[in-house]
């Protein structure tokens, strides 16, 4: 799973090990929570949706998941030493009231550690995308609430929400990743299928629309072709930062 | 009925109600967690916390 590659980095970038009780935040099918796990730390993942927290459950049955909502995590004061979440700051429509939430239930001290995409000229397979639905879509259809996709990607915009969300030191720093494909026409079904948002945009497109979308994407892959694979540069933003 | 003691004691210890931030607790017939301060009740469900404001029923006392 291309979030995967990430997640090495930011479990050292919260300091999950032993010893730390890490909150993994859309902790969704669980990988995250149970790679923290893994690492030595007492790992409790929250999802907004009892199917991911079941199917999560299953994958993962010594691993203990919830059902929450970021902006209203049900956890007293200072409980954990560890908060994250893996791309999981994108599907909130208060994004700032989550980091609160994320504040109170840090102790002092205690790591905030976020994943979001690169911006799309930088993260390749949402630029292409992206351009294509502009060029052969309508990019304007309504989606689900959320803050402008790309807002975190933007350092500055991540140090300066996490300042004023009560934390001190943040750090932004961009993490490669590369996503392989067979083929071009996978690239809009993973989209199509694993994706909230960009999912959505292309699910609201006409299928004269999204043919013409799947040419221009299969067209604007083919620079990235290597041997016989498409490899296209996804990089992650990962920000961390301490509790006060 | 599945419920017992699928949830650990650690979890109990740090779980509070989403809407007052008051502690819960565990109902007797372990179906659900309580908050101690509005009452409302989240529902234990293929042994998963649904702590979701609206999810959650109010009970009389």
């Amino acid at each position: 799973m291309l979030t995967a590659q990430v997640l090495h980095a930011l479990l050292d970038a919260v300091g999950a090990g032993s010893g730390v009780r890490l909150l993994d935040v859309a902790s969704g099918p669980g990988n995250g929570t149970a790679q923290a796990a893994q690492r030595g730390a007492t790992a409790i993942g929250a999802d907004i949706s009892p199917a991911m927290a079941t199917h999560a459950c299953r994958q993962y049955p010594e691993v203990p998941f919830v059902v929450a909502d970021a902006e209203d995590l049900p956890f007293g004061e200072g409980a954990f030493q560890a908060v994250m979440t893996n791309f999981g700051l994108l599907h909130l429509s208060q994004p700032e009231r989550a980091l609160q939430e994320f504040c109170r239930v840090l102790r002092k001290g205690g790591r905030v550690g976020l994943t979001v995409w690169a911006p799309p000229e930088e993260a390749v397979g949402f630029g292409i995308l992206l351009r294509s639905v502009e060029a052969h879509g309508n990019p304007n259809v309504l989606l689900p609430a959320g803050p402008p996709f790309f807002r975190f990607s933007d350092p500055q915009e991540c140090r300066r929400v996490l300042e004023e969300g009560g934390f001190a030191e943040p750090k932004v720093v961009q993490v490669p990743q590369t996503w392989r494909l067979p083929s071009s026409d996978l690239l809009i079904e993973a989209f199509l299928e694993a994706t909230v948002r960009t999912g959505g945009l292309l699910r609201a497109q006409s299928v004269k629309a999204l043919e013409n979308i799947r040419a221009a994407v299969r067209e604007a892959c083919q620079s990235y072709e290597k041997d016989g694979t498409i490899e296209l540069p996804m990089p992650a933003m990962l920000a961390s930062a301490r509790k006060k | 009925m599945g419920y017992t003691m699928a949830i650990s004691q650690e979890l109990l210890n740090i779980l509070v109600c989403p809407l007052c931030k008051a502690p819960v607790h565990l109902k007797a017939d372990q179906s659900g967690l309580k908050c101690e301060k509005c009452r409302r009740v989240y529902p234990i469900k293929d042994d998963i916390p649904v702590m979701l404001i609206d999810e959650a029923t109010i009970e009389p006392e």
